[in-house]
C-alpha cells in the first residue's frame, strides 16, 4: 500500500464520517484538522482507532501528536512510516 | 493588566448580597416557592446549599443527597453536618438501583473487560487525561485489582465513548430527580457549578449543566473558597481536595479533566480572560514557557469543544 491509497482510504472515511460530504469530493491533504476546526480531540482518538484497525498497525501513546494526525498529509506519512517499520 | 496573587479576591459580604439579590428575584419573576440543592459533600453544592438557606428561609430549601455504590461511605457524616449547619432537612436517595437499571454499571464494565478482560466488578477504576505534545488530549483508563495492584491503559475510541456515556447517565439521573421535586414543590432548582467548570466543559449536559440558576456559575473556584470561609463552611469541607466524585477509585479533578491543579488552574483562565501573554503566566507560575502556551491552547480548545454544552437547541428559522 503506497501513501497515495492511504490517504485516499483516510479522504474518504474523513469526508462521510466527519463532513457528511460526498466521497467524490477533493480533501486538501494538507489542511490542518485542528487550526480549521474540522476535528476536536474527540476525532482524534477516533481517528487513532481508524488507522489502527484500517491499516493493522499499533499507535504508541507518545505517537499522539500533532506532527502525525494533524492532516491528511500527516497521518498518511506516519501510517506508511509504521506500515514500513513493521 | 498584571497578573498578581490578589487579581482573584473579591469582598465576600458584596457578593453574596449579589447572589441572593439575583436568588430572590429569580423566584419572584418566575412565581417559585423555593429552591432545590443536590449535595455532594464537595466545597461547591455547600456553597450553594447555604446560599440557598440565606437567601430563602431553610424550610423553603430541599437539599438532595444522592449517592450510589462507587461513591465512598464517608461522605454520609459530612452531607449530615452540611445540612445541620444550613438548617434544612437532607433527602438522602441512593441511585445504585436505577443506575444498575438503566445498565450504566454493566455497560461500563463491558468496555473494561474489553482492555483488560480479567476485569470483575469489585476492582475499581477511574479515567485520566493525558496529554500529548502541543495539546492532543487522550483518555487512559486505571483499574486496580483486589490486591491494590493498578494497570493503565489508553482507551480506544469505541470503548471511551461506551465508558463516558455510561458513567453521564449518573449526572443525568440526579437531575431527573431533582426536577421532580422541583415541580412537586414548585421549586428553582440550583446549578452548583462553578466558573472554571463551565468554562472548560466540565459538566454533562442535561445532568450536573442543566438548573434554572447558577449561584456561583461566576466565580473562580478560589473565589468560591473565599465565600465558604464568610459563609462558615467547615474547615474540613473548605480543605478537601476537589474531587470527580464519579469514578471508584480516588480522582482529582485536575487529573480526570484540568490542565493544572487548584488554585493555578483559576490563575490560567484568568490570565487568558484578560488577555496575559503565556510568558507572563509562566513566570508567575513558575513553569516553562512552553507549558505555558499548552495550557493555553488547552484552554481554548476545551471552551471551544463545551460549546456544544452550553448551547440551547437550534430552532429553523
Amino acid at each position: 500500500m503506497n501513501d497515495n491509497d492511504i490517504a485516499d482510504k483516510l479522504s474518504k472515511y474523513i469526508l462521510k464520517n466527519f463532513l457528511f460530504a460526498e466521497e467524490s469530493e477533493v480533501l486538501d491533504i494538507n489542511e490542518s484538522f485542528i487550526q480549521n476546526d474540522i476535528i476536536d480531540s474527540t476525532g482524534v482518538i477516533e481517528l487513532v482507532s481508524f488507522v489502527e484497525e484500517e491499516f493493522g498497525i499499533s499507535v504508541a501513546d507518545d505517537e499522539i501528536i500533532r506532527e502525525n494526525f494533524d492532516s491528511i498529509n500527516k497521518i498518511s506519512s506516519f501510517v506508511s512510516n509504521k506500515l514500513t517499520e513493521s | 493588566m498584571k497578573i498578581t496573587r490578589d487579581v482573584l479576591n473579591i469582598e465576600p459580604e458584596t457578593e453574596v448580597s449579589k447572589i441572593q439579590s439575583f436568588a430572590r428575584n429569580y423566584l419572584l419573576e418566575y412565581k417559585k416557592r423555593g429552591y432545590v440543592v443536590a449535595i455532594s459533600g464537595g466545597i461547591d453544592s455547600t456553597v450553594c446549599l447555604y446560599l440557598a438557606a440565606k437567601t430563602v428561609s431553610p424550610e423553603k430549601v430541599m437539599a438532595i443527597y444522592m449517592p450510589e455504590k462507587e461513591i465512598k461511605d464517608e461522605y454520609e457524616f459530612i452531607i449530615e453536618n452540611i445540612a445541620e449547619k444550613a438548617g434544612v432537612k437532607v433527602l438522602k436517595k441512593d441511585i445504585s438501583r436505577i443506575l444498575g437499571e438503566f445498565g450504566c454499571y454493566e455497560t461500563r464494565n463491558q468496555s473494561i473487560k474489553k482492555l483488560f478482560p480479567e476485569y470483575n466488578p469489585n476492582w475499581k477504576y477511574k479515567l485520566k487525561i493525558s496529554r500529548g505534545e502541543k495539546n492532543i488530549n487522550y483518555f487512559k483508563i486505571i483499574v486496580e485489582d483486589e490486591q491494590g495492584q493498578q494497570k493503565e491503559k489508553r482507551i480506544p475510541y469505541k470503548e471511551y465513548m461506551q465508558i463516558v456515556s455510561a458513567t453521564n447517565y449518573k449526572q443525568r439521573v440526579r437531575k431527573n430527580i431533582e426536577y421532580y421535586y422541583a415541580d412537586k414543590l414548585n421549586y428553582a432548582v440550583v446549578g452548583t457549578s462553578n466558573k472554571v467548570e463551565l468554562d472548560q466543559g466540565f459538566f454533562v449536559k442535561n445532568g450536573d449543566g442543566s438548573s434554572d440558576i447558577k449561584f456561583i456559575g461566576h466565580l473562580y473556584k478560589s473565589q468560591v473558597y473565599q465565600i465558604a470561609k464568610y459563609l462558615d463552611v467547615s474547615a474540613k469541607i473548605r480543605n478537601q481536595t476537589p474531587t470527580t466524585n464519579t469514578f471508584s477509585l480516588f480522582q482529582k479533578q485536575d487529573e480526570f479533566y484540568f490542565s493544572l491543579p487548584f488554585p493555578e488552574m483559576d490563575y490560567a483562565l484568568w490570565a487568558v480572560d484578560n488577555d496575559i501573554e503565556p510568558e507572563e503566566l509562566a513566570k508567575f507560575l513558575n513553569l516553562e514557557k512552553h507549558r505555558a502556551i499548552n495550557i493555553f491552547d488547552d484552554i481554548i480548545s476545551k471552551r471551544k469543544k463545551s460549546e456544544y454544552s452550553h448551547c440551547e437547541p437550534l430552532l429553523i428559522t
